[in-house]
């Protein structure tokens, strides 16, 4: 009855990039919890209300869940500061699990920023799936790459792009992504692949923009403002081609084709 | 003996904790027993399907949220249809709360939802009719929702009015004239927050209802204001940023027989039940019968 909102223990947290910390929590949300599904951390800002929601990095079922986050507001700075034994509440598994259907051949992932959190779970589930990975992420400068070594041991080193060519090929993740459709070494356009991406809106949506001419499926993570995390208090509302969706229920994942990105578009 | 029971109108409740409209939904199932609740109260329900606002719908300031959902629902058959015996499972009182953009609209929600096992309606007056007024803004337009719905159910009228007036007195005074068995009180205060990078205000819409425990001293008072007008008519559901027991009491000394908890449902979700159990508590603490001892008792300074 009380499933979903249980308090957690922190194990461990530490700092895996330029304020980007990685959190492992001791929870019994981690017994079922499936990539593409996120949690809510309970609000620790005194002036906050609403609970901070973090798609889930990865999980070992029945002993912890891993959140990766970049310290960027007053209640991530102090996330970025929980210590092992600290306890904090947590809201999950929320949202629907990633789908990659049996068809899939090659699964491709990009990045932008901490939004590769979102794609490392899913990434490491479709190579348990034997079928072709190919990762990519763009950050700002190489102080702020991380995961690089997560992806190593998927045996698909991931590529990356820097905005100030420190690291990796000077670029962003959109660059990559067009040089592994365009690229020399160009793929096979059939229905057997399927992107997977997750960062800033205009990145997502000019891969959801490519995706589409190219003719290969796309599922983009969506971010909106979210309060109960629940699909009750309709906050983080989404506009597709079958009406308002809403991201904690319906998403966070959805296929690109099916969300209406302009936003003067009417309803 | 003691007892945490509440009546509201007729609507029995084995306590007086209750859900404000629209901040918990049949979602919190997971994470709390929802048949712990005094009553249970639907999201906003209107004639027609609603997508609502545009997005971003929610934004942050101290203390506050800020809202502007524009009552995204899929209407009265669907609720009707796949909703309401949901909520009716619980075994506790489900108050329906309504919303229309004219008395017809009102009027035909309440006789669409009569009779289906509801123990109430929330009559939501913080809506504009087509000419773009707020009802609950004007003490003759609340009245007159009030009254046509009065004229076509027999089922407790909670009248929910909204705190964006110069006198609430008089609003409060003109839906229990016009038939109101109760008032909800407060819904948000209308307000706004800028993001001074984009310039842009941080709602969809530009601005919003603002709620959570910042407005509190601003809803106990208008809870006040509303008892010294109506106390001897009507009960008031007090709400307002109950984010606690120590909140909730403070609600029922400014003369609430029961209270709403809205916004702290999403900082807590089990907000609701800790709530309960709280008043328990204090029941046993001050060696109370029950909340009535306290209620509107306040200590003048």
């Amino acid at each position: 009855m009380n499933g979903k909102y249980q308090t957690a223990l922190v194990r461990r947290l530490s700092q895996v990039a330029a304020g980007t910390f990685q959190l492992d929590l001791e929870t019994a949300i981690s017994d079922h919890v499936q990539p593409g599904q996120f949690v809510l951390l309970q609000p620790l800002a005194e002036t906050s209300l609403l609970p901070r929601p973090f798609t889930v990095y990865f999980a070992q079922q029945g002993i912890f869940i891993r959140l990766v986050f970049e310290a960027r507001g007053s209640n991530t700075r102090l996330y970025s500061q929980l210590k092992s034994g600290d306890k904090i509440r947590v809201l999950g598994p929320c949202g629907q699990p990633a789908v990659i259907d049996d068809s899939a051949r090659l699964a491709i992932f990009i990045g932008g920023g901490c939004g590769l959190a979102s794609l490392h779970w899913l990434a490491f589930a479709a190579g348990q799936k034997k079928i072709g990975l190919l990762c990519a992420a763009g950050f700002r400068d190489k102080d702020h790459v991380f995961s690089t070594k997560d992806f190593d041991r998927l045996g698909t080193p991931l590529e990356v792009a820097t905005d100030d060519g420190s690291f990796g090929v000077s670029g962003t993740a959109v660059d990559l992504f067009q040089n592994i459709i365009f690229g020399e070494d160009g793929l096979p356009k059939n229905e057997s692949i399927r992107v997977f991406t997750c960062g800033p809106t205009v990145m997502m949506r000019e891969i959801a923009r490519i995706t589409r001419a190219e003719g290969i499926p796309c599922y983009v993570f969506l971010e909106e403002m979210m309060a109960c995390g629940l699909g009750d208090c309709k906050s983080c509302a989404v506009r597709t081609n079958s009406g308002i969706k809403h991201v904690c229920k319906d998403g966070p994942i959805f296929e690109s084709k099916e969300v209406i990105w302009d936003e003067d578009d009417e309803y | 003996m003691k007892t945490m029971n509440t009546n509201i109108a007729g609507i029995k409740m084995k306590n007086p904790v209750m859900n404000a409209s629209g901040t918990l939904g049949l979602g919190f199932g997971d994470c709390f027993d929802l048949s712990k609740c005094g009553a249970l109260v639907t999201k906003g329900v209107t004639l027609l399907p609603r997508s609502g606002n545009s997005t971003p719908r929610i934004a942050e300031a101290t203390s506050v949220l800020l809202n502007s959902i524009g009552l995204e629902n899929s209407g009265v058959k669907v609720f009707l249809a796949e909703e309401l015996s949901v909520w009716l499972s619980f075994g506790v009182p489900v108050i329906v709360n309504i919303s229309g953009a004219d008395l017809q609209e009102y009027v035909d929600l309440a006789v669409a939802l009569e009779g289906h096992g509801i123990a109430g309606f929330e009559i939501n007056v913080s809506c504009p009719n087509r000419e773009g007024v707020i009802f609950g803004t004007d003490p003759e337009l609340a009245s007159n929702v009030t009254d046509a719905v009065r004229q076509v159910t027999d089922l407790p009228l909670i009248v929910k009015l909204t705190p964006n007036v110069t006198s609430i007195k008089a609003v409060a005074q003109a839906v229990v004239e016009a038939g109101a068995d109760a008032i909800s009180a407060v819904n948000t205060f209308l307000g706004m927050v800028i993001d001074v990078k984009t310039r842009r205000p941080k709602l969809g819409k530009g601005f919003g209802g603002v709620s959570g425990p910042g407005i509190r001293p601003l809803a106990v008072k208008k809870v006040r204001e509303i008892y010294e007008a109506v106390n001897d008519q009507v009960p008031i559901i007090g709400m307002g940023g109950i984010d606690s027991t120590e909140a909730a009491l403070e609600f029922i000394i400014a003369g609430a027989s029961a209270v709403a908890v809205g916004t702290a449902n999403f900082t807590n979700p089990r907000t609701i039940p800790e709530v309960i159990e709280g008043l328990e508590r204090y029941l046993e603490e001050q060696g109370l019968e029950s909340l009535e001892e306290i209620r509107g008792r306040i200590i003048p300074v």
